[in-house]
């Protein structure tokens, strides 16, 4: 890529038939510990019995703009890089962990191994070579979408633009580039 | 939620406010009490720079990679609060240690000793508002995570810091048991009376704008005021750490000079200062916990 983007993602819980392919690739794609997983599948009841209604949809790192983690982090080694994407430079972590307790949406993990914290990175080895993240390429109903929020025609940001879409936890201030398909409209 | 932060961060925040207040109430010593605090000042000094100087090493033992603690220091993230109390703690080691030094005999053998004095108040000068900053630290460093609801209130830091400065008065009444001077001993026991009966008020505070706060604040202090959580806040910190040593100390306060230590409370008052420590740790280990079991709904 040369021009530089805004990566986001757009999922449709509608769509989430929970069958955890996604979580599947990621692992296999990014080799994630034992234990742990980059990404997940919630389950979000609303309303009381008779009328009730299960929404599951997937869960992962958001790749806030204004990312709490990247904020407490005290060595610098969490940070937004390229394309807007909030990575970790491995090199500086010192696993105190603080971001962890930072991150509202419980996306990070420790690494016991190698000390680190890790997380998702919008498979960046391969969105570097054209390639959709695995969890993206793997969805056999399309749940997600995922591409450049700053380019009008792409489908990402035409599905952000229709007003369709929520964000998880707005009010904790941290602007996330995950979005999720409201059903109600 | 994960546990991310365990028993070492518990001790760590506890020892690290022990060093705070050490030095704070040291600090006031020197500078408002002159020699009739003197034992105050000169215990305190001596003490104060080790509790944090052990608890940094509980903090560098509990990293992914404690060989690379030092990128702390190369680091610039003026933003992160972690970032910020690694520096403040090394200014507070930089001042309390030559601070601790200077209650030394030997100081007197170098210096003159208005000298001492003098640069004993400079010193006192500068710890002061370390102690009570690095008290504040243990605070806001849980304090600003939204993603918490139980540590994100600015009362939290007020909370330990009064916490912090309860547990130093309740370490040198013990430590002062035989050389303080009864006006010594009446002053200490005082302030971590007045302190404790402060502590009660935030607590409750805490509590009271919780209740009224949002979904997550709400949920966040059921979970201490309830279930496992529930008994050690009530029992450790508010019975044995805050109201049990409270009664003790007033009992003992206000026996009275013709009939001292006659009521059973007063005779038990010399174990106060040790609840009060012990409360200290109860309080960090329940927020630590129950405030990772938290989440932002």
């Amino acid at each position: 890529m040369n021009r530089t983007h805004r990566l986001g993602m757009v999922i449709d819980p509608q769509r989430c038939i929970h069958c955890a392919a996604c979580v599947v690739a990621c692992k296999a794609e990014n080799a994630v510990p034992q234990g742990h997983s980059r990404n997940r599948l919630e389950e979000h009841e609303y309303g009381a019995y008779p009328s009730v209604r299960v929404v599951m949809a997937p869960s992962q790192c958001m790749q806030c703009d204004d990312a709490p983690c990247v904020r407490v982090c005290p060595t610098g080694a969490s940070y937004r890089g390229a394309n807007g994407v909030v990575l970790i430079n491995a090199d500086d972590c010192i696993g105190c962990r603080y971001c962890i307790e930072a991150c509202p949406y419980g996306a990070r993990y420790f690494d016991e191994e190698s000390g680190t914290v890790d997380k998702c990175t919008f498979c960046s080895q391969r969105v570097e070579q054209g390639l959709e993240p695995a969890c993206v390429a793997t969805c056999p109903t399309r749940t997600r979408v995922f591409g450049d929020l700053d380019d009008p025609s792409n489908t990402v940001a035409r599905l952000v633009a229709s007003g369709r879409v929520e964000v998880r936890l707005p009010d904790a201030g941290t602007k996330p580039k995950v979005y999720y398909l409201r059903g109600d409209v | 939620m994960t546990h991310e932060w365990g028993l070492l961060i518990v001790l760590y925040l506890f020892l690290g406010g022990l060093s705070a207040g050490l030095l704070a109430v040291s600090a006031l010593a020197t500078l408002c009490g002159g020699e009739r605090f003197g034992s105050t000042a000169r215990v305190g000094a001596w003490t104060a720079p080790w509790p944090v100087l052990a608890g940094t090493a509980l903090l560098v033992l509990d990293l992914g990679q404690p060989f690379y603690f030092w990128k702390l220091l190369v680091a610039c993230e003026p933003r992160s609060p972690m970032w910020l109390g690694t520096w403040l703690l090394t200014m507070f080691t930089m001042v309390s240690v030559p601070y601790a030094g200077l209650f030394l005999p030997v100081s007197m053998a170098i210096w003159r000793p208005e000298d001492v004095a003098r640069m004993r108040q400079r010193l006192a000068f500068a710890g002061l508002p370390l102690g009570i900053g690095v008290g504040i630290y243990t605070g806001v460093l849980l304090g600003v995570l939204v993603a918490r609801p139980l540590w994100q209130t600015p009362l939290l830091a007020q909370l330990f810091l009064i916490s912090a400065l309860s547990s130093a008065a309740a370490l040198l009444l013990v430590l002062l048991r035989r050389a303080a001077s009864e006006r010594e001993h009446r002053a200490l026991a005082g302030a971590d009376a007045a302190l404790i009966a402060v502590e009660i008020l935030v607590l409750a505070w805490m509590l009271i704008d919780a209740r009224t706060s949002t979904a997550s604040a709400k949920a966040a202090v059921g979970l201490l005021t309830h279930g496992m959580y529930g008994w050690v806040f009530w029992l450790g910190v508010v019975g044995l750490g805050l109201l049990l040593p409270l009664s003790l100390e007033t009992a003992e306060l206000t026996a009275g000079a013709d009939r001292p230590g006659q009521t059973w409370l007063a005779k038990a008052a010399p174990a106060a200062p040790l609840f009060v420590l012990l409360g200290g740790l109860a309080l960090r280990w329940v927020f630590v916990y129950a405030g990772q079991a938290t989440e932002l709904l």
